[in-house]
């Protein structure tokens, strides 16, 4: 098995696996039984009549979804499996953007499953592939090393564009004056109306002034400097730890958590080096004296 | 065909990516992430839903309209009201009562008001947010059967 295969089916493995974790709990029967004056298609919902209306096909759907995010995990029928996981992933996680508001939650996790069906991300580390090694003749063909290459750095590549756009879309909007202190402190006040945040981050938080500020033009600067994190290793890390704990503090301070994201920083990790040295690292071992007794080190 | 399909991916990815961005436009799941990019000035307007049971009023918990929680309710009736259609905007709002009923069935309830409330949060951090505004937008009001 070529290294770059392996690396991708690593990836693959941890993806999908967190996928499932954090879709676990996803349950969009309720939204069967909301009246169609809430639906607002979008995307390729618009060539619906309107809202799904079977409660059992939900269930069956986002049970067969759950099911296919494990095959694909472990890599049986990888093609197929992938290929069910993200076309349920556009309807399931998709179907709850019809009813009013669009969450930003998602989406990016919808585009990774798409890319990774795409990829030849069955060939390491895979069900199909012990399987195929065992049954001679049925190897699949290997390919380049940048077949396995390309659907990590795409995504990290859209992954980046998530938040550069974000910090587009506030420069773009408001200018500079969103990084005033003023603007965050309203935005952590309103938050405790209209979010109900776990915590009081937000208004110890907006107390300071000085907090508002740095926290508002830190935020537009690392939003706008995401996409360095790939085109700069020296700068990946301190970008990628400086957006987790953005994301933890607006998730203790606004109420708003950005858990799907946590598969996205599953691009970032070196692969290729898993499992890590420390994990591996054989324990020295004591020499065997006759006898069974063992004799003092020479001085 | 392989690299054909591969650098179709990349391409569409990248492109529907950046199109949203540059034209600040919505296509899920593409999007130009626009969230929080408005200034929050020191008011803010909220719509909430009150339940009637005899004179009195009392705010709906979110909680009891599954699967809607507070923001995507509040958007969503906001957008129904925008567009002027009264009808549906009592279609929706008989749908809540409903739902609240299934869910909390005792003691019964009356009838749904949507209010727009405008708050200041221009208030010291921890104080509560002062009513600027409570405007009736609309109501439903059923007897239980």
């Amino acid at each position: 098995m070529k290294p770059a295969a392996r690396t991708l089916g690593l990836f693959r493995v941890a993806f999908y696996a967190t996928v499932f974790l954090i879709y676990f709990g996803l349950d969009d029967r309720p939204w069967t039984r909301v009246s169609p004056a809430f639906w607002m298609p979008v995307s390729v919902f618009r060539f619906l009549d309107g809202p799904p209306r079977d409660a059992l096909w939900m269930g069956v759907s986002q049970t067969v979804w759950k099911v296919s995010l494990l095959a694909s995990a472990a890599g049986v029928l990888t093609r197929f499996s992938t290929f069910v996981s993200a076309a349920l992933a556009v309807y399931l996680l998709g179907l709850p953007q019809n009813f009013g508001k669009i969450d930003h939650m998602d989406g990016i996790v919808v585009i990774l499953l798409g890319i990774l069906f795409v990829s030849r991300c069955g060939d390491g580390v895979s069900v199909d592939n012990f399987l195929s090694r065992k049954i001679p003749g049925t190897a699949p063909r290997e390919a380049e090393p940048v077949e396995y290459r390309w659907p990590i750095v795409l995504g990290q590549v859209l992954f980046t564009l998530v938040f550069f756009a974000a910090g587009v879309a506030k420069l773009r909007v408001s200018g500079l004056a969103w990084m005033s202190s003023g603007n965050l402190r309203h935005l952590l006040i309103e938050h405790q109306y209209t979010h109900a945040p776990l915590t009081d981050a937000g208004l110890i938080a907006a107390r300071s002034t000085m907090v508002c500020g740095g926290a508002a033009i830190l935020t537009i600067v690392l939003e706008l400097s995401m996409p360095l994190a790939v085109l700069s290793r020296r700068l990946r890390w301190p970008l990628l730890i400086a957006l987790l704990f953005l994301q933890i503090g607006i998730a203790l301070a606004l109420g708003v958590y950005f858990t799907p994201y946590l598969a996205g920083y599953l691009l970032f990790v070196p692969w290729e080096r898993w499992p890590p040295r420390f994990l591996t690292r054989s324990r020295p071992t004591v020499p065997e004296v006759s006898g069974g007794t063992r004799t003092a080190r020479p001085a | 065909m392989r690299r054909a399909v591969v650098l179709g991916t990349i391409v569409f990815c990248l492109g529907a990516a950046c199109f949203d961005i540059a034209a600040y436009v919505e296509q899920w799941p593409f999007s130009q992430y626009p969230m929080y990019a408005g200034i929050a000035s020191g008011e803010f307007a909220m719509l909430q839903l009150y339940g009637i049971r005899g004179r009195e009023e009392f705010p709906i918990p979110e909680s009891a309209l599954q699967p809607f929680n507070a923001s995507k309710l509040s958007f969503a009736l906001a957008r129904i009201e925008e567009t002027g259609n009264t009808g549906r905007l009592q279609a929706a709002l008989r749908d809540c009562l409903r739902r609240y009923r299934g869910a909390r069935p005792d003691p019964p309830v009356e009838g749904i008001r949507l209010y727009r409330i405008v708050l200041s949060s221009d208030v010291e951090p921890g104080e509560k947010a002062s009513v600027v505004s409570r405007q009736l937008l609309a109501s439903c009001e059923e007897p239980p059967r």
